[in-house]
């Protein structure tokens, strides 16, 4: 074994089964730690991507991913939460249906497994997610571009859809300013729910707008808020992909810690240097190619059209 | 002092009974193979490993060696287009697949034996005839799943693209070396060395061979397997402990 003089450090991940080059795994979290820490993303979208090019198991990947984004959650909303930027009874009603979301999302996700359709699965829906996001991000960004405006960070409020309103459960939410049934924000937990399970994404870039759009919530309540929530319904989902799957793999997400850790320290630095509307184009970029790159392994005809899954162990 | 008497004794024991069953051994048998070590140990390190065997014979003839892990039932799937794109759309179950299998043999398949006496023994890949479980299917659809199979497996580095050679030290002493990749399924292996003589078996050997994680790995693995929730917690705090880390930075 020491007769091939490595100039890479091997580390054997002992649920994936297989060992990987611990450097490269560090890269990837000391990247998506750094573009948290600029873009203030969770980076869930580029981890599980990432972490599949590299050879682990998609279900490995998404549930590792899982246990990150409490990382990423607890760090992202700790700031908000001195600030008084959290909602914690809409985060609460959010929890409700999140954690049902997760539930169901585990067992879509098993299913999947067990059809053999989790990988098709778990990449379509990352070529939708990322390339509908992406482009809106670069049409955004060049209208900015075009019509010269400054960049709002503010979105507007909009007014709540009359189907919406007309449902039942109606509750106040002082903190927002609101007065919604529950079965809305509770909708938009569900939602995210599933996504961390399947996808095991924090799903921010999806939940925020909502709570913007459908919701009405102010922007920086928004931010807060789906961040305190997230960091539940990833521990959630991380306790359930380790007791029903056996798919965390804790050699793999302290490695990846640690380099977002040593990533986000950059990134920050980064930050202040960098035109936020670069940053936008930046990420938008990035976020387009890893869509591309994912839908390219969809319809280009694969060199192996066989696969196998051992069962039992 | 006393507590040394025991210890030196059954040591001594041990000496004299193993050089007793050594010799008894070099007397009966035809031919006797040993591993380096009999078990592979998977640490937090480990990136594989090879497997020395070591073997005697006592008179002319050929040898096959053959590796085989435990046997576990393997789904295989194959993809085709809808819409432009590429899903798995037909599978077939093939039970009894050996997780590894490698071989290492002295001379050319075809310089050993018949083909039907080596696929009889399990020796060589071009004998294996996995067999599919439930419903009855046409021969060619199941011969191009299975090679699918194989391909996979060597894909993995989890069955052989070619036998490895059996190495002579002098005309009755061989060995080889056989090479298991990171991703080694864990459990049992089973070796077989045939001893061949125009073609015919004469004798064989069966050892066993222990692949497992040990230390750390072991213990991480034990701890998600039968402690799931408490591993999980484990993860949630590391996690969260990282991201108020996160957040300490980002405020310094």
């Amino acid at each position: 074994m020491t007769v091939l003089s490595k100039t890479q450090m091997q580390i054997y991940l002992p649920i994936a089964e297989l060992s990987i080059a611990a450097e490269s795994v560090l890269l990837l979290g000391t990247i998506v730690g750094f573009l948290s820490g600029i873009f203030g993303v969770g980076g869930g979208f580029l981890t599980t991507p990432f972490l599949i090019f590299m050879g682990i198991p998609p279900a490995v990947a998404v549930g590792t991913q899982a246990s990150q984004l409490v990382a990423s959650g607890v760090a992202g909303s700790m700031g908000h939460f001195k600030r008084g930027n959290v909602d914690v009874k809409i985060g609460t009603v959010m929890l409700a249906g999140g954690f049902v979301g997760t539930f169901i999302g585990i067992l879509i996700f098993r299913l999947l497994e067990y059809l053999g359709q989790i990988d098709f699965a778990v990449s379509l829906l990352y070529v939708i997610l990322l390339g509908g996001i992406g482009l809106l991000m670069i049409y955004e960004s060049l209208t900015t571009i075009v019509r010269k405006k400054k960049m709002s960070a503010e979105f507007n409020t909009f007014k709540i859809s009359p189907w919406l309103s007309r449902l039942p459960y109606k509750v106040r939410f002082p903190h927002s300013k609101l007065f919604i049934s529950a079965l809305v924000p509770g909708g938009i937990g569900f939602v995210g729910g599933v996504l961390a399970s399947v996808l095991g994404i924090g799903g921010g870039f999806l939940i925020v707008p909502a709570m913007i759009y459908i919701l009405g919530m102010p922007t920086i309540l928004a931010a807060g808020t789906s961040l305190f929530q997230m960091i539940f319904i990833t521990a959630a989902a991380t306790i359930l992909h380790a007791t029903m799957n056996n798919t965390v793999d804790i050699m793999l997400a302290s490695l990846l810690i640690v380099g977002s850790v040593i990533g986000t320290q950059f990134g920050v630095v980064f930050a202040k240097y960098i035109k936020p509307l670069h940053a936008r184009i930046t990420l938008a970029i990035l976020v387009l190619a890893v869509s591309f790159r994912l839908a390219l392994e969809l319809f280009i005809q694969p060199a192996e059209l066989y696969s196998t899954v051992v069962w039992g162990g | 002092m006393m507590i040394d008497r025991p210890c030196l004794i059954s040591g001594f024991l041990i000496i004299i009974f193993s050089c007793f069953t050594g010799v008894s051994l070099r007397a009966q048998e035809i031919l006797t193979i040993d591993l380096a070590e009999d078990h592979v140990d998977i640490t937090t390190g480990f990136d594989g490993a090879n497997l020395v065997l070591y073997g005697t014979k006592d008179r002319a003839g050929d040898v096959a060696i053959v590796v085989r892990g435990p046997e576990r039932s393997i789904t295989v799937r194959k993809k085709s287009a809808v819409a432009g794109m590429w899903v798995n759309r037909e599978w077939i179950n093939f039970r009894d697949v050996p997780v590894y299998y490698d071989y290492a043999l002295s001379r050319p398949e075809t310089e050993i034996s018949k083909s039907p006496v080596l696929v009889r023994e399990g020796i060589g890949l071009s004998g294996m005839k996995f067999i599919p479980s439930g419903v009855k299917d046409d021969d060619e659809r199941i011969g191009s799943f299975h090679e699918g199979l194989i391909r996979n497996k060597q894909k993995e580095g989890l069955f052989p693209l070619y036998p490895k050679k059996i190495e002579f030290l002098n005309d009755n002493f061989f060995k080889t070396t056989l090479y298991v990749p990171s991703n080694v399924p864990k459990g049992r292996y089973e070796i077989e060395t045939f001893l061949f003589q125009d073609g015919r078996v004469v004798d064989s050997s069966i050892t066993t061979l222990k692949v497992g994680q040990i230390g750390m790995s072991a213990s991480l693995y034990d701890l998600a397997y039968n402690h799931s929730f408490a591993y999980g917690l484990t993860c949630i705090f590391i996690a969260a402990f990282a991201g108020w880390l996160i957040n300490f930075i980002r405020n310094k």
